[in-house]
C-alpha cells in the first residue's frame, strides 16, 4: 500500500484510541461523586484504558488498538457521613476510587496525543499534495 | 539516456521518504502503547546500495505480497530519546521533529523532481 496513504490510516487509528481514552476519562470524572444506596452496594469503580499494538496484515502498518477497559482493583477510600443512606454502622461511606489529579493528567495526556495524530495526518496531507502538484 | 537517472533517484528518495513518514506516524500513533519501542527505516544510501528487494511472487489476486509494503527496511530506533516505566521508548517531541525534517526533504525532492522535468523540455522545445 501507498505509506503516504497509510499515514492517514495510521494517524486516524491513533486518534480513535486516544478519543475512547478521552471518552473513558470523562466517565471516571461524572462517576466522581457516584457511591451506592446500601452498605454493601459498591461506590463506582474506576475504568482504565490499555493500547497494545495493532499490526494490520494486508499493508504492514502497525496501528494501535484499544485492548480492553479494565476496572481500578484499588480500595475505596471511606468518608464518614453517618447520615448517608450508604453508611456502614460505623458511619463510613466508601466512595469510588477516582482521582481527581490523575483523571485530569490523563485527560491532558490524551489530547496532547490526539494533537500529535492530528500533526502526522497533516503532515501526510502535505506530502501527498506535493506529490499531485508534480503532475501540474 | 544516463540522465533520466536523476527521475530514478528523485522518485526512489521520494518513496523513502514517504515510508520514513509511515514509521514516524506508527510511532506517534503507539506513543502510549506499552512496550512499543520507537522504529526507524535504514539510511537511504544503505537502501540504494542493497536495492529494493521484490515482492513475494502471488498466484492468486487474494494473495498477500509480504515484502511489498516494507521495501524499506524497518529497525529499532538506536537514538530514542525517552524512556518510560512502562517501556515504551516514544518521545513525541523527538517524532515531530524528524516528521518536520521528513516533510522538508520531501518538498526538495518534489522541486528536484520537477527542475530535472523543466530541464528535459528545455532540451527538447527549446522553449523556456
Amino acid at each position: 500500500m501507498d505509506p503516504l496513504k497509510s499515514i492517514s490510516a495510521i494517524a486516524a487509528s491513533g486518534m480513535h484510541a486516544q478519543g475512547v481514552r478521552l471518552k473513558i476519562t470523562a466517565e471516571n470524572v461524572a462517576n466522581a461523586g457516584s457511591t451506592g444506596n446500601t452498605p454493601n452496594e459498591d461506590p463506582y469503580r474506576r475504568k482504565m484504558v490499555s493500547f497494545s499494538e495493532l499490526v494490520d496484515r494486508a499493508s504492514g502498518d502497525s496501528k494501535v488498538k484499544v485492548s480492553g477497559i479494565d476496572r481500578d482493583t484499588s480500595d475505596f477510600p471511606l468518608k464518614y457521613d453517618p447520615v448517608h443512606p450508604a453508611a456502614d454502622e460505623r458511619g463510613y461511606v466508601r466512595t469510588s476510587n477516582v482521582s481527581s489529579i490523575i483523571e485530569m493528567n490523563n485527560m491532558r495526556e490524551a489530547s496532547r496525543s490526539y494533537e500529535a495524530n492530528i500533526n502526522m495526518f497533516d503532515a501526510g496531507r502535505r506530502m501527498r499534495r506535493q506529490m499531485l502538484d508534480l503532475l501540474k | 539516456m544516463d540522465g533520466l537517472s536523476f527521475f530514478n533517484l528523485a522518485s526512489k528518495r521520494m518513496s523513502w521518504l514517504a515510508n520514513t513518514q509511515r514509521v514516524v506516524a506508527e510511532n506517534v500513533a503507539n506513543a502510549d502503547t506499552p512496550g512499543f519501542k520507537a522504529r526507524t527505516t535504514e539510511e537511504f544510501d544503505k537502501m540504494l546500495a542493497d536495492g529494493v528487494q521484490a515482492p513475494l511472487k502471488v498466484s492468486h489476486p487474494g494473495h498477500i505480497r509480504g515484502a511489498e509494503a516494507s521495501s524499506v527496511g524497518v529497525e529499532e530506533d538506536p537514538d530514542a530519546w525517552s524512556s518510560s516505566p512502562n517501556g515504551n521508548t516514544v518521545s513525541l517531541e523527538q517524532q515531530s521533529i524528524k516528521a518536520n525534517e521528513i516533510n522538508e526533504n520531501y518538498q526538495l525532492a518534489a522541486s528536484l523532481y520537477r527542475k530535472g522535468h523543466e530541464l528535459v523540455r528545455l532540451a527538447a522545445t527549446g522553449v523556456r
